[in-house]
């Protein structure tokens, strides 16, 4: 602290309004504050509020906010929220079978045998599993990818569960795979790149309708939507 | 350059014609975008609240799409600049469509980012990937590899890095040995079967007599008609497409690519398995290399559903000399 302190009347000391050392100074002082959690409220809270930093989307104020909640909230809220944590990091893993996250292995979806296990949806993340299901209409199976191809940072099919996708076709039954990636640039190439390696294999390869959003007018729909409807209109 | 004495604006609007480059999630409703501006060259942006479903940028922030950009400089140099609006004119919806298409499309956009530095323009840099992409999405299935091809020469014309087609680049002469009157009495046709017409040299910076070509590390043997196959798209010639005989040339600027950039594109890899697909006897009719490499070792094609889909094999990227990296900008500086 005292080390800090120093520092902070140096660099105080040079910087002038806007001077060349005024963003340092902020930086310094900006040190002292956050230096000062632990001596003020104690070393648990200042801990408690630099593990909440760490989460996206939380910066410093929200962290002190959540981190008072605790302090303020009932013994046993405060506890099952710790509790719920560990059950987290202990019990949750990747099915082997689809990679959504599960505790138990292989997951309810899996291991559901009213479902059709002829109809396979790919998805990109876990979230999108939970997205699909809460629409209620589709009574198949999933296969999470873990990500989406990215070709100019790297990112390619062989990152992805690709291999285990093509080994679960292989085995059989399965009649269709539903190419539910996201609509965007990475998740129309993550589509065409599974296309290529599944179509080889006698599957039925489909992909999500995309275009106008229902409930909405044409003067609305942004150019995007509607170059997509257009490119992707149907029979009627 | 800033002029001693002159007043400048607290905050500059620009309006211009722009490719996205690349975009990327900042915060929960945030993106950075690079895009290529016609007027601003390379330029870093922050598009707030572009990841939101209502967003003024309508989702059109994605990459290879263009559109008519505004944004506003800051006037303080720290920090990025802010996108205010981006309206689409071409989603090029066809190279989201084809995987063939896509991969080219890509590689439009890693050249147009390795060959261009931040805030230099060159209209003709972008001009010449607007039109190859507009090619690409749209054009017939045999021309694409023509259209990357013009799209190459264009862009290392746009750097200043064009390489010497019509002449050998070392010593000047002509690149083809003359045969003398009445000596020579084959075909035009079989004379230009022979192999080892010419060279290609990169290091060299372009074509190479036979004399100089010969024993150079690096250097590839060139046929004539793909040589002059070469100058002519460079020349912006019409020339009628031929996908081997483009892939062919293809190879031979992503070669000179390699070397003067100092690593090999990183969508090169990503190009291979489809045209060796295409062509199992890849190395081609019209090339042969000689010392280092900068292709990948050629075998027989893997017809599995992974080898076609998969990360194609990687091979090692040639250095430049010195082990450093050329980063030449196009064209000129915009602020």
């Amino acid at each position: 602290m005292e080390w800090v302190a120093g520092r902070l009347a140096r660099d105080t000391r040079h910087a002038g309004e806007g001077g060349r050392w005024a963003g340092r100074a902020r930086r310094a002082r900006l040190r002292v504050v956050r230096g000062t959690e632990a001596w003020v409220y104690g070393e648990a809270v200042g801990r408690l509020i630099t593990e909440l930093k760490r989460l996206p989307g939380i910066g410093q104020r929200t962290a002190e906010r959540l981190a008072f909640h605790l302090v303020q909230a009932p013994r046993e809220e405060g506890l099952a929220l710790a509790t719920a944590i560990r059950d987290v990091k202990e019990n949750v893993r990747p099915c082997r079978r689809c990679f959504n996250v599960t505790e138990q292995d292989p997951c309810r979806i899996c291991a559901d045998p009213a479902r059709d296990h002829g109809l396979l949806c790919v998805v990109e993340r876990p979230q999108d599993v939970l997205a699909l299901e809460k629409v209620g209409g589709f009574r198949g199976l999933y296969h999470v990818l873990l990500g989406a191809v990215s070709l100019l940072e790297g990112v390619g099919p062989d990152d992805l569960t690709l291999r285990p996708l093509l080994e679960r076709v292989r085995a059989g039954g399965v009649r269709e795979a539903i190419l539910a990636t996201n609509p965007t640039f990475d998740g129309d190439a993550t589509a065409l790149h599974l296309r290529a390696a599944l179509e080889p294999l006698g599957v039925k390869v489909t992909r999500l309708a995309r275009g106008l959003p229902s409930g909405s007018s044409l003067e609305l729909a942004s150019k995007a939507n509607l170059a997509e409807a257009l490119e992707g209109r149907q029979a009627y | 350059m800033s002029v001693p004495g002159a007043r400048v604006p607290p905050v500059a609007i620009h309006r211009t014609d722009a490719i996205v480059l690349r975009a990327i999630d900042y915060s929960e409703t945030s993106l950075i975008v690079w895009l290529y501006t016609r007027d601003h060259g390379r330029v870093h942006l922050i598009a707030k609240g572009a990841r939101r479903a209502r967003s003024p940028f309508e989702g059109a922030l994605e990459p290879l799409v263009r559109g008519e950009l505004v944004f506003y400089r800051k006037a303080k140099p720290d920090g990025l600049d802010i996108a205010k609006e981006f309206d689409p004119v071409d989603l090029h919806l066809g190279l989201r469509a084809d995987l063939a298409r896509l991969h080219r499309g890509v590689y439009v956009g890693e050249l147009l980012t390795e060959l261009s530095e931040p805030d230099v323009a060159s209209p003709e840099a972008f001009d010449a990937a607007a039109e190859a992409l507009g090619h690409l999405a749209r054009g017939s299935h045999d021309a694409l590899e023509q259209a990357l091809v013009g799209c190459q020469l264009r862009l290392l014309a746009a750097s200043g890095l064009r390489p010497v087609l019509d002449r050998c680049a070392r010593c000047g002469g002509p690149v083809f040995p003359e045969a003398p009157a009445g000596r020579d009495a084959r075909p035009a046709q079989e004379r230009d079967r022979r192999a080892d017409d010419a060279w290609f040299g990169p290091a060299q910076g372009g074509a190479l007599c036979l004399e100089h070509g010969r024993g150079e590390s690096g250097a590839t043997a060139v046929s004539r008609p793909l040589l002059r196959r070469l100058l002519a798209t460079a020349l912006g010639r019409r020339v009628a497409p031929d996908p081997a005989a483009d892939l062919e040339v293809r190879r031979l600027l992503d070669q000179f690519l390699a070397w003067h950039l100092g690593r090999e594109g990183r969508m090169v890899r990503w190009l291979r398995p489809v045209t060796e697909q295409a062509r199992p006897e890849a190395g081609g009719a019209g090339t042969r290399r000689r010392g280092a490499s900068t292709s990948a070792p050629r075998g027989p094609v893997d017809r599995r559903p992974e080898a076609l889909a998969g990360s194609p094999s990687r091979s090692p990227s040639p250095a430049a000399p010195g082990g450093s990296t050329v980063r030449p900008p196009l064209g000129r500086r915009a602020r």
